[in-house]
């Protein structure tokens, strides 16, 4: 048995925490356009993003200041703020928020019975799923059933947002 | 009278078979009037019971299994029931389930008729589920699946006689699985190989085309080529499906399921249920923010209810008025006056006296103190809140190797160390019920032994308690992490599922803690009886002073505590709450000071388990590991105490 599956990507990879604008020649690019890849300390740095046209690096900046800019935009300008981004309708189940129901589309599960486990559970293609907290673990509701899981457990559960 | 004709032989039994947490030990109870401990979450049984019923004129025997959600077991408690329905002792079957979850026990009663079992399926929970507007057809249900089918409220003890009736037309009905063309195929060629068992070839051969490695050693295995032909059969149906072997069968088996649960149940959708005022608060209990001080609130009144009420109140009530004032001098007056020698005298109201130590100890100081925490602990059980505690500690406990579920034995601990580590069996890999077996034995202190430490440290500084808190979680933090890296296997992923909150039922309280007491009564007080005499004898044949003299580098020079802290260690050997109790009373002589006292009871927290627990570690996980787990625990208790009382020590006020 290997370890979890690797989870499909359904996302755009465009959200803020992988968009970046270059500090010296002002291109717009996602972390994907790094080209640090023959680099072999490239695994250990996380922080560091590299302008795919100037190549020059910079660090990829502080979320803690990232939250606290926002914080203060919105406390500026509450009306102004762009509506959220309609988030993309097919995800795994941890990127669901609380509150937020979808229908299961598949599981994928590399072990047997981790499969068997959440299809016990009721979490089988199909399920709609309601999403009541993300942490400190994730619980969801499948029918009369409440499930608690690891957001690696979540991250094999593959749903489409139905409202 | 007619004689009543069952379609039961009267050797073989009724086995009662259901999902995990829904009543099947409160529908036990109700049918044999015998007690099951009854509570709201997964894997209170883990083992069999077993008792008798009447049924007509005649007497069956019952069985009452752990739960399961599919024969095709995943933990060790499943396979206890598994190996109960192969091993051919069931006459017939109840199938329990969750009214308000029919597809899942209705995958299991497939699952149970396939294997040729005649089964009576029992929808338990009736009034949870009209209290959710859900009806269940019974009838419809009935005629899909081909047995009787009977509503229940086992807490209630609604739809027994009507259950009673039904068992005698089980049958094992007629729904038929269809499985995917291969699978069909493996298990008719695989079936014509297996021996003649108590269960159908189809279905064994369906089992062992299902079951992975780790639970299918003592399956049968096919006349030509044994297990290495099941292996083969298995590697081939991989080949030819989609998806592994287990999972197709189960999801084939899954499938009719939820058709023939759809047909039976009417759902209301999720956004359109019946608002309960526990549906508000269920949320609250895991809830980032909330989840914990809800958690504080549970552990202060506890701690009101056993540390102030019991400790405080009830202890003073029985060890001051009722044994210091009564029964003690009464006892010194009779002995007196009926008992000539000086030796029958000192055996049962001298310093080491049956009736002045043990009796004291076990029913004044331990018994009012262990009984309000049976209390307490049987309505936190009742509540459904103690898999709520797992959400929020997965994440310290995924540091420890573990996973939240592993909270359920370790809480459990707290009311009996000994019960504790029979649980350990809901965890799923080796690795975690090591770590969690040796910190149960460690650092987790059972009810009994709580008590006598919170007496010893009651009278302190709050600051002492504290202390005492941080102490043990940190060594049972530390442990485990070094437990995990040491251990080698896996650990498994956190999946849960919680229960309904639900009022406790005072009715289920008092069985539970009368049970508990008597328990507590059978198993203690002998041993501290038995401790006693040992302690008489050596200090009648002046052995006690020459183990004083010999503990004394230890417990003098290490922990600096009086040499007669020797005698209580050594009976911690037996039970480490009659350890606290001794030194309990040197506290009480004024023996000891606050440090010392504070590392008198990390010690013996720490210390050894009592005798039951080892043998149950010794029943569990063989005599290598029990020895090993006390061989490292004894010197590190002793090492935890020692580096205390030098780090007190330099700041002793």
């Amino acid at each position: 048995m290997s370890g979890p599956a690797r989870p499909l990507s359904f996302e755009p990879a465009t959200d803020e925490a992988t968009a970046f604008a270059c500090a010296l020649c002002g291109l717009r690019f996602t972390h994907g356009g790094q080209v640090c890849a023959s680099c072999p300390i490239t695994h250990g740095c996380d922080e560091l993003v590299r302008c795919p046209r100037c190549g020059y690096q910079f660090p990829r900046g502080s979320r803690t200041l990232a939250w606290l800019q926002r914080l203060w935009d919105r406390w500026r300008a509450p009306s102004e703020r762009p509506a959220p981004a309609e988030p993309h309708p097919v995800q795994t189940l941890d990127h669901l928020r609380p509150g937020e129901v979808a229908r299961v589309l598949k599981v994928s599960a590399a072990d047997v019975p981790m499969l068997m486990k959440l299809s016990q559970l009721g979490l089988v293609p199909g399920a709609e799923v309601r999403m009541q907290q993300s942490r400190p673990a994730a619980v969801v509701r499948v029918g009369e059933t409440t499930v608690a899981l690891q957001r690696a457990v979540a991250r094999v559960v593959h749903i489409r947002r139905t409202a | 009278m007619a004689s009543i004709d069952l379609a039961v032989p009267t050797e073989s039994a009724v086995v009662l078979v259901g999902n995990p947490n829904v009543g099947k030990s409160a529908l036990f109870g109700a049918l044999t009037g015998a007690y099951a401990t009854v509570s709201n979450y997964p894997g209170t049984t883990v083992e069999v019971t077993r008792a008798t019923c009447a049924f007509g004129d005649r007497r069956l025997r019952v069985v009452d299994t752990p739960g399961a959600a599919s024969l095709v077991p995943l933990s060790e408690d499943e396979r206890v029931t598994r190996d109960i329905l192969l091993s051919g002792e069931a006459g017939a079957v109840v199938v329990v389930g969750d009214a308000k979850n029919l597809e899942r026990v209705v995958t299991l009663a497939l699952q149970v008729g396939e294997m040729g079992l005649p089964y009576v399926l029992c929808v338990n929970m009736m009034d949870e589920a009209t209290e959710r507007g859900l009806s269940v057809d019974t009838s419809r249900l009935a005629a899909r699946l081909g047995v009787p089918v009977v509503p229940t409220v086992a807490i209630w003890q609604q739809g027994l006689p009507e259950l009673r009736a039904a068992l005698r037309s089980a049958r094992p009905g007629h729904a038929r699985v269809r499985y995917p063309e291969p699978v069909e195929r493996a298990a008719a060629d695989l079936a014509r190989e297996l021996p003649a068992a108590a269960v159908t070839p189809r279905s064994l051969a369906l089992l062992l085309l299902a079951t992975n490695e780790a639970h299918a050693a003592d399956l049968p295995a096919p006349k030509r080529g044994g297990r290495a032909a099941v292996e083969e059969a298995r590697h081939r149906l991989a080949r030819e499906l989609p998806e592994p072997p287990g999972y197709a069968i189960h999801e084939a088996r899954r499938a009719l399921a939820a058709e023939i649960a759809l047909e039976a149940g009417a759902a209301v959708p999720l956004r359109r249920r019946v608002r309960r005022v526990a549906d508000r608060l269920e949320p609250l209990t895991t809830h980032p923010v909330w989840g914990y001080p809800i958690l504080a609130v549970v552990l202060a009144l506890a701690y009101l209810f056993v540390g102030k009420f019991g400790a405080g109140t009830l202890v003073g009530l029985f060890e001051n008025d009722l044994f210091g004032g009564l029964v003690n001098p009464l006892a010194v007056a009779a002995a007196e006056r009926v008992l000539p020698w000086t030796f029958a005298r000192d055996l049962l109201v001298g310093p080491y006296g049956v009736i002045t130590m043990a009796l004291t100890y076990s029913l004044a100081l331990v018994l009012p103190i262990v009984g309000t925490f049976f209390v307490a602990f049987g309505a936190l059980e009742d509540s459904g809140y103690l898999p709520r505690l797992a959400v929020m500690v997965d994440g310290l406990f995924r540091r420890m190797g573990l996973n939240g579920k592993a909270v359920l034995p370790m809480v459990l601990g707290l009311g009996c160390d000994t019960m504790a580590t029979l649980t350990t069996r809901i965890l799923e890999t080796r690795k975690e019920r090591m770590i969690v077996i040796l910190l149960l034995a460690l650092g987790v202190p059972c009810s009994a032994q709580l008590t006598v430490v919170l007496a010893l440290l009651g009278p302190l500084h709050p600051a002492a308690f504290v202390l005492w808190c941080l102490v043990i979680v940190s060594v049972i933090i530390l442990v485990g992490r070094l437990a995990s890296a040491v251990i080698p296997g896996r650990s498994s992923d956190f999946v849960l599922e919680l229960p309904p909150l639900r009022v406790p039922r005072l009715g289920n309280i008092a069985v539970k803690t009368l049970g508990r007491i008597e328990w507590y009564l059978k198993e203690a007080v002998p041993l501290f009886v038995l401790g006693t005499l040992i302690l008489f004898t050596a200090d009648r044949l002046h052995l006690l002073g020459h183990l004083q003299r010999l503990g004394e580098p230890i417990v003098s020079g290490l922990l600096g505590l009086p040499a007669e802290a020797a005698g209580a260690f050594v009976v911690g050997f037996l039970r480490r709450d009659f350890g606290a109790a001794g030194l309990y009373a040197l506290a009480r002589a004024g023996r000891l000071d606050s440090v010392q006292a504070l590392v008198a009871a990390v010690t013996i927290t720490l210390f050894i388990p009592c005798i039951a627990n080892f043998f149950m570690i010794v029943k569990e996980r063989g005599w290598r590991t029990a020895t090993a787990v006390a061989a490292f625990i004894i010197p590190f208790a002793v090492l935890v105490g020692a580096a205390l009382n030098a780090v007190l020590g330099a700041v002793r006020p």
